[in-house]
């Protein structure tokens, strides 16, 4: 978009940015400034991204073989559910909220800060304690009921820590809440002057609706956590079924706020997406107001769609019906946002660079898990596939081949802008593809593996299964490389990398008009927007 | 300029009096609350006693929250809540009405 | 005025206008979050008063209405002296505001000692949900939850008085050394909207609770 704001020191690396304008420990553990909270999360979140997937491992080395001879049974259910618990909870939800959305919204809309700063680096701090409430979980040797933590076993018979488990997820529900919040605030009242709702970068739209969904469905998560916490604690019948209480409302509360949580973990995906295939196609994106409304969409029927988890639960057939139809409405606005990805692609000019590379990938990927969903959605099938190897095929495809990939695409997209340095684009090249290998090797196997019957969150299983299950692990195996390497360049790059100007991208956005890294008060004085996002010309230079 | 439009509207003071009137009126509705839980009104009962809540939690967001007299984006927050709210309880309670309805082999 | 305007205005805000409309939005958007929690124990509550209902009827006789009764009211006196208050900082009349701050404490202070009164006698009948739970109608096991839901419900909102007493309390004391103006009484007004939600949240819980078919 056209801005008409005097022209800035634009050397970037020696004048004062927001790394340097300060320095010491407490400058960082007490700042108030977004873009420094955003990197306290990108630390705080790959942190627990690594711990997550170790558990992750150990249960695909398990499952290398028949028996179940790497861990007992109740190790594996505590690895299962670890995993779970850490990735969901520590990970997708927090990610790129936590880390672009902080550092990018103020940015993207002109101001100064977010609305409330103490209330976003408060955010962290919620964040870490539960962090910390699951790290003493594991120490205390886990906990077996599964991430979704079902009635009664979780509340009457299960012998692990359940309920500091459901302390930490509590917590770390605050601080979504807290991140949330401040976004919509944001975003409503201080965008820059000209910046209206249809001019905003589709990423702001996606964190908007990501930040409403949050809003209203983590509270009755809430709600539920502490029901189940005084059931286990005081013995009382809520959803015991010995004592009176239904075990389907647990999972009718529960539900009531996960599903709306996957939308939480895609759609800020599906922001990302937006900017690096403008950026990357150099080309006005197809369908703008499609795609923000699509995002609201999402929003609000992926509110309406929880029972889809219940249909073999016991819940009545008619409510199957009901919420089986609504999938399938929830499907239209993801769906017409693909389509307006792929038609911004033609006839653009493809630049093939890293965040290409991965939001390329998560085109596919997130339409296979997409579709996927839908196979799920339809109650027959639904009834041969639940509880199987096809579900956690599905939901990996969204969650990781999906979230993941986005989040990396994001990350190597903004990396010079957050860093002010530049990464080794062949490894960058060569590590997404690494993973783009190795997620399909990994997760492909486990939908033929579902559609044959093999249950969920069993480590022991029939013979015949096994080279799908080797499969699998040889592919998570690569996956597992294809996750350190970013690692190790991207800190390289910190020290040795090639310093980036403002717009290593030539791309279009509020953001690139900054110095890499932006200075502390982001804008010296407040721009003017006056023409629509994604204004693309066609590049006359390489970039 | 719609800025000085929203100034007028957003620095709205309510006068005393509206506040003592509204008083008065959840005061009777509080005493319509505890009439309707000792009265019967058969098959209507939980419904007469939410309405009257309602009634209460109106007064309470118009007049004592200045909702009456705020912007429109702050009522699209205060009542979607309630909204979405309403679709939680329909669709569980749906489920719970309908179950039970279809025999057979299932 | 006690501190000149642009004192108060935080940095990355353009004036004390937009300042004042964020910060009310903020309150109103947290409110939002505050109708999806309560309303998650109401659906459970909803759930087992349809499936239960002659239990639920039973044991809810057991609870103190008269007492509970004396908790609305003082709730609903609590608004509105929380509404004058507001109305008070508005107009800059420092005593009055201080005045009705200190009331609503007050009043906020009589609702809890009731309520604790309330749960006191509910363990000395042995009516707590738990190893000492001691009921003698003909329904124990749904007593036993309706019981785990009244304390969840009103512990909840207790919860939510205590906090919003605590952070009353401070805003007072500031109050008290002049520190709320015309200016910027945005923080009153939204102390009031949060007062304002709890007390639609017991005018729910009340009659749900106490008053089910007596």
């Amino acid at each position: 978009m056209a801005v008409t704001s005097p022209p800035m020191d634009l050397r970037g690396h020696e004048e004062e940015n927001y790394l340097n304008w300060a320095y010491g420990v407490k400058s960082w553990l007490l700042t108030t400034d977004h873009k420094r909270i955003a990197l306290l999360y990108l630390v705080s979140v790959t942190f627990f991204f690594f711990l997550g997937s170790l558990a992750a491992f150990l249960l695909r080395i398990d499952l290398m073989t028949p028996q179940g001879d790497l861990m007992t049974s109740d190790h594996y259910n505590r690895s299962f559910t670890i995993h779970g618990v850490i990735m969901v909870f520590l990970f997708l939800i927090p990610a790129i909220p936590g880390i672009f959305g902080n550092f990018l919204v103020p940015l993207m809309i002109g101001a100064k800060d977010l609305a409330f700063p103490r209330i976003n680096l408060g955010s962290w701090y919620v964040y870490i304690i539960s962090g910390m409430f699951i790290i003493a979980v594991v120490i205390w040797g886990g906990v077996d009921t599964g991430w979704t933590f079902y009635t009664p076993y979780s509340t009457t018979y299960a012998n692990s820590a359940v309920v500091l488990t459901v302390l930490g997820v509590f917590l770390v529900g605050f601080s979504s809440i807290m991140t949330a919040l401040n976004f919509i605030v944001t975003i409503h009242k201080m965008r820059a002057p000209g910046l209206t709702w249809f001019r905003l970068p589709l990423f702001i739209w996606a964190m908007y609706a990501t930040s409403i969904i949050i809003m209203l469905g983590t509270p009755v998560l809430s709600a539920t956590l502490i029901l189940a916490g005084l059931e286990r604690i005081f013995g009382i019948g809520i959803f015991n079924p010995d004592l009176g209480g239904d075990p389907v409302l647990f999972q009718h509360l529960f539900w009531f706020y996960s599903h709306p949580a996957v939308y939480i973990m895609v759609l800020p995906a599906m922001g990302v997406a937006s900017e690096l295939i403008t950026c990357f196609s150099r080309k006005r994106i197809f369908g703008y107001k499609f795609i923000a409304m699509s995002s609201m969409a999402i929003a609000l029927i992926g509110f309406l769609v929880w029972g889809h988890h219940m249909f073999v639960s016991g819940q009545s057939v008619y409510a199957g019906i009901v919420f089986s139809l609504l999938t399938f409405a929830v499907a239209i606005p993801s769906a017409i946002k693909v389509f307006n990805w792929t038609a911004t692609l033609y006839k653009g000019t493809i630049i093939f660079r890293t965040p290409m590379f991965y939001v390329l990938g998560f085109i596919g990927l997130f339409t296979i898990g997409g579709l996927t969903g839908l196979f799920l959605g339809a109650l027959a099938t639904d009834v041969h596939v639940h509880d199987t190897y096809f579900v956690v095929a599905h939901f990996h495809y969204v969650m990781v081949g999906a979230t993941v990939m986005a989040y990396l695409g994001a990350l190597h997209f903004w990396w010079p802008k957050m860093t002010g340095r530049m990464y080794n684009e062949g490894l960058g090249i060569l590590s997404a593809v690494i993973i783009f290998i190795g997620f399909n090797l990994t997760f492909l196997p486990q939908f033929i593996l579902g559609y044959l019957g093999m249950p969920r969150r069993y480590h022991v299983y029939p013979p015949e299964f096994q080279a799908l299950h080797v499969a699998s692990t040889l592919g998570s195996t690569v996956l597992g490389i294809g996750y350190v390497l970013p690692l190790c360049y991207l800190i390289w790059s910190l020290r040795f990398g090639k310093e980036a100007g403002p717009n290593p991208w030539g791309a279009v956005g509020l953001e690139w008009t900054t110095t890499s890294p932006p200075p502390h008060e982001n804008f010296e004085k407040t721009p003017v927007v006056t023409t629509e996002a994604y204004n693309y010309h066609p590049f006359e230079e390489e970039v | 300029m719609t800025e000085k439009h929203n100034e007028e509207h957003h620095n709205h003071i309510t006068p005393v009096s509206t506040y003592l009137m509204v008083f008065a009126g959840l005061l009777v509705l509080m005493a319509l609350t505890v009439y309707v839980g000792y009265a019967d009104f058969g098959p209507f009962d939980k419904a007469v006693t939410l309405i009257v809540a309602i009634c209460k939690a109106s007064l309470i967001m118009l007049f004592f929250m200045h909702l009456r007299h705020s912007s429109g984006l702050v009522w699209i927050f205060g009542t979607m809540g309630f909204f979405f709210l309403i679709i939680m309880l329909l669709l569980s309670l749906g489920d719970y009405a309908a179950r039970g309805t279809i025999q057979g082999p299932i | 005025m006690a501190h000149s305007e642009s004192s108060l205005v935080a940095p990355y805000f353009k004036d004390i206008e937009q300042q004042r409309e964020t910060n009310t939005l903020g309150m109103w958007v947290f409110l939002v979050t505050e109708v999806m929690l309560f309303g998650g124990i109401f659906l459970v509550y909803a759930v087992y008063y349809f499936n239960y209902h002659d239990a639920f009827s039973e044991a809810g006789k057991e609870l103190n209405l008269v007492l509970a009764s004396i908790n609305t009211l003082v709730l609903l006196c609590s608004s509105l002296t929380m509404a004058l208050a507001v109305y008070a900082c508005q107009t800059d009349k420092q005593k009055m505001l201080v005045t009705f701050l200190t009331l609503t404490l007050i009043l906020g202070a009589v609702f809890l000692g009731i309520k604790g009164f309330e749960y006191f006698e509910k363990y000395e009948h042995g009516l707590i949900p738990g190893a000492n739970f001691h009921y003698e109608g003909e329904y124990p096991l749904q007593a036993s939850l309706f019981f785990g839901l009244y304390f969840a419900a009103t512990g909840l909102h207790a919860t939510h008085m205590i906090v919003g007493g605590t952070i009353l309390a401070i805003i007072t004391v500031k109050a008290m050394r002049g520190f709320y103006t015309s200016v910027n009484y945005d923080t009153i007004e939204n102390m009031g909207l949060y007062w304002h939600f709890v007390d639609i949240a017991w005018v729910f819980i009340f009659p749900l609770f106490y008053l089910i078919e007596r």
